[in-house]
This record gives structure tokens, sequence and C-alpha cells, in this order.
């Protein structure tokens, strides 16, 4: 089976992403937070529309054994990463494995 | 409570079997007349057989608890012959609505196309086709109805089963050969052979309150979700015979149930919804409810049936429509073997059938009830994000999951269904172990039927032929052997059809919904679903197909093949 899901880096501006993805949710209580972000994740479900790699998504992000992640290949963007404390932080790490 | 149903009293009888020493034998018992011991009493009486019906009460289901009656069970009832009255008494709808606070955000029909005997839904409370089943088994004449006979003890060997009866003159004991257990959801013959009933609570509680009022909502299923007169909870509400609305609310699991039983507890809830309306309490009774199913559905000469069997969550209606379906699948092949037309293994294939398609049911009302009972934080978040979407957005109304109404199982993997290789280019293929569709014919004369009314119950051939085409030699004798194969012609006009029964297609809607190219022959099974399909007819193939759904061994390859050149 090929992985379909992309895991390698894709975003053009991650920084910038993270910080409008944060923005929506500061200050909202943690119910409203929950429905935000049950609402970005069917509609992002339903933009890739493909439901084996949404099935891909979930096991990896749900920390199923064997999903699988790609080794970070060095073009993450080192200087926001806290490189010296921590360890490069994978997609399967951030799925908790941790 | 109830006003506009008065149930009937069966008198209990003393019986013979009930005399010191009586030792008495029965083919078949059927413990339970609820709606589905009921219908498998009065399928088997149909076909000829003889059944003892025991029922621990003297009456009819009391109070209200099935409302929906799903196309398929209309045409099962039909084929009994008390479908027409379930539809002029009942009410018919095929549209639904989803309502989130005071819009709505959803709508469907679940029967956009015309041309069927039967709508997608009959809404009637249950106590009137059980009624009319007592009624029809009277007149068909083979079942032995005894009230106030309850199981008490049911025990088995390889040759018979021993039942133990409690009845108001004390206890007797009978034997039978076969014991259809249709007797509910606390099923005491379950229970007697300690057999483990698995599933899932949810955790909520409904109140159900049925009033009677003239009201002017129209004839639809409507679903509220958080609605302004009952803030955070869902409700739902149907029409029902006779002025009667059903109206469900969804409670949560910390409500208490006597206290929300109470008229003085009730009725303020209805007046919120109902406005200025008004109305008359009919019926009130509060229920949680489980989905979870024996393992296997034969045990030996015990069948369990309906929710003996399994229980699903009302949302989707398809604890009762299900259990309807499991006697239409029992009854013909418990005949067959009667009869000796069949073996014993054919009986193998209710529990091949009937627990994937209590899987499905099971399945389906898991999911309603996970979407209109979140089960935690996460859940109850994703629910709420989907009906704030489906507003505006139409792939999220896709999935608003306030039931997914009961459909008949496809039966896709059968043992007794002939696999075909055909593929028909145009339209869909109805693929063996489906249920028949209906469409209208006429007869040769002109006169207006359906198509499910021509294939009664035994074994059909459907054979599709143009007018000109000249039919094949061997149709008749098909018709003439045991068990008969009853040749039915399905030509786009009139012809010449050598004596044999022809309806006429003139919609072509029989051949649209069957994939009928001329030439296809179709071989239905006695509970009117398909058997096996060809694009053209051979009889040896034919043959072969109804002893494949006889249970009946395959013949060794030469000699079908020697049968084959032979035909
Ligand atoms: C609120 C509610 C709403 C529902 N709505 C729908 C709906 O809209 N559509 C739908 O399809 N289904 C619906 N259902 C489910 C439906 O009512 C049941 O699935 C159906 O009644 C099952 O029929 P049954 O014959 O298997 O069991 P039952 O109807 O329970 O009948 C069992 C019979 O066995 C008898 N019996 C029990 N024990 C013994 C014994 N030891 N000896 C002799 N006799 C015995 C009982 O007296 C009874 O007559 C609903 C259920 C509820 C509670």
């Amino acid at each position: 089976m090929t992985a379909r899901l992309h895991t390698e880096p894709r975003l053009r501006d991650p920084d910038g992403f993270y910080e409008r993805l944060l923005a929506v949710y500061r200050d909202l209580p943690e119910d409203e937070a929950a429905r935000l972000s049950a609402k970005l994740i069917l509609l992002l479900a339903n933009h890739i529309g493909d439901e084996a790699v949404l099935d891909e998504a979930l096991a990896l992000a749900g920390g199923a054994p064997g999903a699988d992640a790609a080794a970070p290949d060095g073009t993450a963007p080192a200087k926001t990463a806290p490189a010296k404390t921590a360890p490069p932080r994978t997609a399967a790490r951030d799925a908790g494995r941790e | 409570m109830p006003t506009t149903y008065q149930n009937p009293r069966f008198d209990y009888r003393r019986c013979a079997d009930q005399e010191p020493g009586a030792a008495a034998h029965h083919p078949v018992v059927v413990v339970g007349a609820g709606l589905v011991g009921l219908t498998a009493a009065v399928d088997l009486a149909t076909r000829g057989v003889p059944t003892l019906l025991l029922d621990d009460d003297d009456t009819v289901s009391f109070g209200s608890r099935a409302i929906c009656f799903a196309k398929r069970s209309l045409e099962i009832a039909d084929r009994l012959g008390v479908g027409e009255r379930i539809r002029e008494k009942g009410v018919t709808w095929n549209r639904g609505k989803v309502f989130l606070k005071d819009r709505q955000v959803y709508g469907f029909d679940l029967l956009p196309e015309a041309g069927h005997a039967f709508p997608a839904f009959v809404n009637l409370q249950q106590y009137y086709p059980e009624e009319w089943l007592v009624e029809r088994a009277a007149e068909l004449g083979l079942t032995e109805i005894r009230w106030k006979n309850r199981v008490t003890s049911v025990r088995q060997d390889g040759a018979c089963v021993r039942l133990e009866i409690e009845t108001p003159d004390g206890p007797y004991a009978i034997t039978c050969d076969f014991l259809l257990a249709c007797d509910g959801a606390r099923s005491q013959v379950r229970r007697s052979l300690g057999l483990a009933f698995r599933g899932q609570v949810f955790q909520d509680r409904f109140l159900i309150a049925d009033v009677v009022m003239k009201a002017d909502y129209p004839t639809e299923r409507w679903f509220w979700f958080d609605p302004p007169f009952h803030p955070g909870q869902s409700v739902l509400l149907h029409r029902q015979a006779d002025d009667v609305w059903r109206i469900d609310f969804q409670l949560g699991w910390d409500a208490d149930p006597e206290e929300e039983k109470k008229p003085e507890r009730v009725r303020p809830r209805l007046q919120a919804m109902l406005g200025e309306r008004p109305f008359e309490l009919e019926w009130v009774s509060v229920y949680t409810f489980q989905c979870r199913r024996l393992e296997r559905f034969r045990h030996g000469r015990v069948f369990f049936l309906g929710d003996a069997a399994h229980q699903v969550s009302p949302f989707g209606a398809r604890g009762g429509n299900g259990g309807m379906q499991d006697a239409d699948n029992l009854c013909w092949k418990l005949a067959a073997v009667l009869a000796g037309e069949a073996p014993e293994a054919l009986l193998d294939s209710y529990d091949a059938e009937r627990v994937p398609a209590a899987d499905e049911n099971i399945l389906n009302s898991t999911r309603s009830t996970d979407f209109i009972t979140p089960k935690n934080a996460a859940s109850r978040a994703f629910r709420d994000a989907v009906l704030e979407l489906s507003g505006e957005l139409a792939f999220a109304r896709r999935l608003v999951n306030s039931g997914r109404l009961s459909v008949p199982y496809a039966n896709a993997d059968s043992p007794l269904s002939t696999p075909c290789a055909e593929r028909d280019g145009a339209g869909p293929v109805l693929a063996p172990g489906a249920p028949c569709p209906d469409a209208p014919v006429l007869d040769p004369g002109g006169g207006e039927d359906w198509l499910l009314r021509r294939l009664g119950h035994g074994f059909v051939l459907l054979l599709a032929v143009e007018a000109e085409q000249p039919l094949p030699a061997d149709l008749v004798a098909l018709g003439e052997e045991r068990p008969a194969i009853r040749p039915l012609l399905v030509s786009p006009r009139p012809r010449e059809a050598a004596g044999l029964p022809l309806v006429i297609d003139g919609e072509g809607l029989v051949a649209r919904r069957y994939g009928l190219a001329p030439g296809a022959a179709l071989l239905v099974r006695p509970d009117q679903h398909l058997a096996a399909r060809w694009p053209r007819f051979q009889a040896a193939a034919v043959r072969a197909a109804r002893d494949r759904a006889l249970g009946i061994a395959a013949p060794r390859d030469e000699r079908a093949e020697a049968r084959q050149v032979a035909s």
C-alpha cells in the first residue's frame, strides 16, 4: 500500500499559518474551541474527499502502530524549532507517542 | 390511558394437551404472539404449515411501540394478506425534515420515484397490524393461538424440543420438532437456553408522549436538534392513525423516569412545543435502549426472531421491521424442510442471511444514536459542528444523522445465491440475494397489477421476452415438477404466451428496476428475493440455482454439464 497522505512539508509559510491557526482560537472557551476544531476537521476532510487518505491521517493522528510517518528531511524550518532542548518533532511523535 | 384504541381480549381456553399424561407433540411451536411471532405463524400458514402459537398475555401490544412500517415490511404484510389494511388505516409518508434550533437544515424524500404499490413508510400503531394478523391467522385456520400460556423453560436434544408452560390452570409440558422463539427482548427461551445477549447500552433516556390532537403539521418525520422548546436535547415528531401524534423527547441520562412520566411534568413540555393547540395525552412512557444480539440465531431446533434475537435503538425504525424480515426469511425455508423439499441444512442459511442483516441494522442504529446522544465532549463538538455547518453547506447535511431509516438488507453474500457473472451495461443490476423491487404491470387484458403480487410465494422464473421471440420449450416442465418453478413472462407488449402467465411491462419499470434485457431469466425465491440471474434461459442452470437456494448440495460437475448439453 502506498502512503497517500502528504507528510512532507508543504506549507509555504508555516509560521504564518500557525499564527493564523492560533488566532482563530484565541480567547475561546474550551467547548467553543473544540467545536471550532471539529468544524475545521470536517471542512478539510470534505475538501480532501479521499477516504483512504483520511483513514491514514486518522491512524497517524491516533498513534496507530505502523502508521507511517515521513522522517524529517531537514527542510523543516530549523530556525523556529527548539532544536537544542527537544528532539525534532516528527509527525509520529506529534501523534501521541511521546 | 389510551382512548383511541381498545385492546381486544382473547380468552384463555384449557386444552387437551393440559390433561394429565397428555405428552402432546407439535411439529412447529411459535413462542410469542407479538408482531414477529404473528408474522411467522401467518407466513407458515400461507405455506400450509400448521403451528401452535403460545403467548403469555391475552391481547396484542399494549400502548404505543412501533409505529413506522417500512416498504419491505408492507410488502411482506401484503403477501400475508394484511398490507392493504395497514396502508388504508395508517399514515403514508416519504419525507422528513431536520431542524437545528428553529430553522430547517436538511430534508429528505425516501421514495422519490412513483410506481410502487407501497410507500417508503406507513405509520401505524403496532397493535393494529397485530390484531389483523390474529384475524388473518384465524381465517387461514392453521394457527392455534393459546393465550395466557407462558413458556417457562425450554430444553432440547437432537430429536426434539421440550417446553414447560405455565397457565391459569397450572403448568403442562409439550414437545415439538422446531421452535420459533419470538418472545421479545426479554426472551425467556433465550434465558432458558443460557445464551448470551451482548451489545451496547446507551446512556440516555427518551420520553414518548402520544397525544391526540388536530394539528396542521404535514405528514412528515420532523426531527429537531436543540429546539427552542426543548433546549439542548432532541425531539422527534411523527403522525400516526386516529389523529395520534408521537412525540419523542430526549431527556438525558440523569432524568428520573418515574418523575418524567407524570402528566404534570409531561404537559408543560408538550405545551412549550405545541403552543395553543389543544391535545389529549394518549400514552406516556420513558425508555432507554440498547443495541445487541445473540451470536447465532439458530440453536439446533430453536430459532430466534425479532427482539428475542436482536435489539436496536428505535432511531431508524429497524426493530419491528427487521423482525418481520426475519420471519420472511425463515418461514419458507422451514416449510420447504417440513415438506421434504429441502435438507435441514437449509435452515443454517437463516443465520448466514439474518445475522449480517441484524448487524447492518445495529450498525446503522448505533451510528444514529452516537450522533443523537454524543458520548463525550469530543463527539458532542463534532455533532454540533456538523449541525452548525449543515445550514450552509451541503456536505455537512449528509453527515446529519437523525436515524437512517430501515431499508432491507441486500444479502449480497448469501450462500443460497448463484453468483452471476452478468453485468448489464445499462442501469443498476439487481444482484442475487436482494429483495425484489416492485413495479406496475398490466394483465394481457389491460388490468393493472403489481409485480410483487404476481410473484406470490413460491419459486418464480421471470423471463423477459420480446413480442416476437419464441418461448423455450421446457418452461412448462419447470412449473410442473417439485419444487415447482412457476414461469412468469414479462413482455413490453401483449403477445401469445402458450398458456403461461404473462405480465406486460408497459412503463418499462420492471426492465429498468431488474436490469432486464430481452431474453434474460431471473430466479426468484419464495420470499421474493432474487436467487440467480442469467442473460439467457437455460433449464439446467435454473434447476441448479433452485437446488442451491434450497440448500441442496450441488450435483457433481459432470452431471450438471451433461444436463446442460442435453438441454
Ligand atoms: C418506543 C419504541 C418505538 C419503536 N418504534 C419502532 C418503529 O417505529 N418501527 C419498528 O419497526 N420498530 C419499532 N420499535 C421496535 C418494535 O416495537 C419491536 O422491535 C417489536 O415489537 C419486536 O417484535 P417481537 O414480536 O420480536 O417482540 P414483542 O413485540 O415484544 O412480542 C413478544 C411477545 O412474546 C410474548 N412473550 C414474552 N415472553 C413470553 C413467554 N415466556 N411465553 C409466551 N409468550 C411470551 C409477549 O407477550 C409478546 O406478545 C419500537 C420500540 C419501542 C420501544
